[in-house]
């Protein structure tokens, strides 16, 4: 038996002579379930017991409670980017995005979970990551402990081209994971599927009677699924949630019927929305305190723009708010992050994802590291926190060029881009801010008052889908159904893919 | 015997202490001994293997968590946090086994959960090896099994 009470040792790097040897089991658990994953999969080695205890689905739950509440300092929080087409993938701790005053911000790679170009994160709950490959494949992963499981295909067929969108949450009352989907087939009819993560398999779900485009973002709190719908020939869009347990619709009011929503997403635990008036420097923040009460949105912040050289600053989202009101957005290539105490900018941060790619367009969610499957042979749930950004990339050496294209054939340079992306919000920005609607090629002599300027666009978008079809063979026969602006938008994303200069080709066919 | 408000806490080497009740009970075992028989509340609440020195220890935590648990504008969270920082920095290997025994013993989860987390920040770097010698804990696995552990992740090693 060893005495440990001889010395006075200050480390446990005096191995033989220090009193942790006799520490008790339930105190050894309590230090193990505030460890990092990495040194947990490391150390299962240590003795069978060990091993068990850390592969217990018991252990994982009370781990990842611990990590969830440790967010003083957000030690286990990580945002995750990714460009799409290739399939670049980094992580950084959220706290050198809070913390460390810095142009770029710091990242890391880490492996993607499968081996494939155009990789989209769809969305994240507790960790765990769900992936779609090609628009086709759709995977859960947990990033924390490097494993992947692929799902079924659902019953519709997600091809290449495809509108369908997905989104990913926890169910917490049937302790489910859950993906939806959405297929929009023609005008006003749309496909919903469920898939549960305890059955594995997908459902269709036929209470869905929307008639319009959810964007492509979905944003999940509270046991719900959120997005944005775009009414079809209007001026017009709603929040739509979807409780993964009770597998019903909801529909929520905007602060401002003639507010220009431009995303959606989850701050500081509360619905929030990205918008603006009229302000084209800037995007307006507003926050849902009361869930599922209207006349609680307020605006808690106005985050203008960085005035770094020209870039589509206008596709922002929200990242993240930390507990001391300091709150993070994504806007164009930067991270944003902004103090609404004292209402002004800390910072501008590049991405860590390379110029190179234009991220174009964002969804923000909420990740912590968790649990895969009960058949994952090595059975960790898991464990880690993080806020994941995923960039959903269009190649950018071709997208670039678009708007210099376009001013130089007189057109607004925003309205183009935003055209292009087929986002009707952006489009109306812009109009407001020459007060007229010069929206987009074809209308470009097209006054009419700020209200009109939002069919206008929605009409532009209808000739650029024309015209894309000319040039797509594939997305001509998947969307006939003129107006449908994300039919256009996955026509000129395939389109970018296979670089063409879509613009410019637009403009000499116009002009 | 304490006043009003107040109880005494006697360490195994006799030492007394006199504190307030709100300090005490930050311990879950004393509120329970407290709550369950009000004889404790008059008289002499033994700590049973827990020494003057360590008690003594464990009341400076406490004493500082209950007054800012009672009024935020004196002690903020940052003032919390840089005294929980400090608190744990100054203690020696033996005192730290000797508190992380007596808060959960005592069950001072809001100590406990420090000093584990300051446990695990030690180790957490560790190689497999070290941790069995830091816990006197035998490895038994085969060569073979263990290295068909480590090659299901090695990303971590």
């Amino acid at each position: 038996m060893r005495r440990f009470r001889q010395s006075t040792p200050t480390s446990v790097n005096d191995l033989d002579a220090n009193p942790l040897q006799n520490l008790p089991h339930d105190v050894i658990v309590e230090v193990l379930l505030r460890l990092p994953v990495k040194s947990l999969l490391k150390f299962k080695c240590v003795s069978k017991s060990w091993c068990s205890l850390i592969s217990s689905k018991k252990f994982a739950k009370a781990h990842l409670d611990i990590s969830s509440n440790a967010t003083a300092t957000y030690t286990s929080h990580r945002l995750l980017f990714s460009t799409g087409y290739h399939s670049e993938l980094k992580w950084s701790p959220l706290q050198s995005a809070l913390y460390y005053n810095a142009p770029h911000i710091e990242a890391s790679d880490i492996e993607c979970p499968v081996n494939y170009s155009d990789m989209l994160l769809i969305g994240s709950s507790n960790g765990l990551v769900c992936i779609i490959i090609h628009q086709k494949y759709i995977y859960l992963w947990n990033p924390s402990i490097r494993k992947s499981k692929k799902l079924p295909h659902p019953g519709f067929n997600p091809k290449f081209f495809s509108c369908t969108l997905f989104g990913f949450g926890y169910d917490k009352l049937n302790d489910d994971y859950k993906v939806v989907g959405i297929k929009n087939t023609e005008f006003g009819n749309n496909e919903f599927e469920l898939y549960s993560r305890k059955t594995n398999s997908w459902k269709r779900i036929e209470d869905y009677k929307y008639n319009g485009l959810p964007r492509q973002q979905f944003d999940f709190l509270d046991g719900k699924l959120h997005f944005i719908l775009d009414i079809f020939f209007a001026s017009e869009s709603k929040i739509v949630s979807f409780d993964l347990a009770k597998e019903t619709f909801g529909e929520m009011a905007y602060p401002d019927p003639f507010y220009l929503v431009r995303s959606l997403g989850v701050l500081g635990g509360c619905l929030a929305i990205l918008g603006t008036q009229y302000a084209i420097n800037g995007v307006d923040v507003w926050i849902m305190m009361d869930y599922g009460v209207k006349e609680s949105w307020t605006k808690v912040a106005f985050v203008p723009f960085s005035d770094k050289p020209r870039q589509i600053i206008y596709y922002c989202t929200p990242v993240f708010m930390s507990k001391n009101g300091e709150i993070l957005l994504k806007s164009g290539w930067d991270l944003v992050l902004y103090n609404s105490k004292s209402s002004s900018v800390i910072r501008y941060s590049e991405l860590p994802i390379k110029d190179n790619y234009n991220i174009m367009e964002v969804a923000t969610k909420t990740v912590i590291a968790r649990e895969f499957s009960n058949n994952h042979a090595a059975g960790l749930e898991l464990v880690n926190d993080a806020t994941a950004t995923s960039n959903r990339a269009i190649d950018v050496d071709v997208s670039r060029e678009i708007p210099v294209n376009a001013a130089a054939h007189g057109f607004d340079v925003d309205a183009a881009a935003a055209a292009l992306e087929g986002r009707r919000n952006a489009a109306t920005i812009c109009v407001n801010k020459e007060g007229m609607a010069v929206a987009l090629p074809g209308f470009a002599d097209t006054a009419v008052s700020p209200t009109c300027a939002v069919d206008a666009a929605v009409l532009g978008e209808t000739v650029i889908n024309n015209v894309a079809k000319d040039f797509v063979d594939t997305a001509a026969t998947c969307y006939p159904s003129v107006g449908n602006f994300t039919a256009t938008k996955h026509a000129i994303g395939a389109l970018l893919r296979k670089k063409f200069l879509l613009m410019s080709l637009l403009l000499t066919k116009l002009s | 015997m304490a006043s009003k408000g107040n109880l005494t806490l006697k360490s195994c080497n006799g030492k007394e202490f006199i504190v307030e009740e709100k300090v005490a009970v930050m311990s879950t075992t004393i509120k329970n001994m407290v709550d369950v028989d009000d004889s404790f509340a008059q008289g002499v609440i033994p700590i049973i293997g827990v020494d003057g020195k360590i008690l003594a220890k464990l009341i400076e935590y406490c004493k500082e968590h209950a007054e800012a648990d009672e009024d935020e504008e004196v002690k903020s969270e940052e003032y919390l946090k840089k005294f929980d920082e400090k608190f744990v920095d100054e203690l020696n290997l033996n005192d730290l086994y000797d508190l992380l025994k007596a808060s959960n013993y005592l069950e001072i989860t809001k100590l406990l959960n420090l000093l584990c987390q300051k446990v695990a920040s030690m180790i957490k770097g560790k190689k497999p090896e070290e941790i069995r010698r830091i816990f006197n804990i035998k490895n038994d696995f085969t060569p073979e099994e263990e290295e068909e552990i480590n090659r299901q992740n090695p990303w971590a090693f």
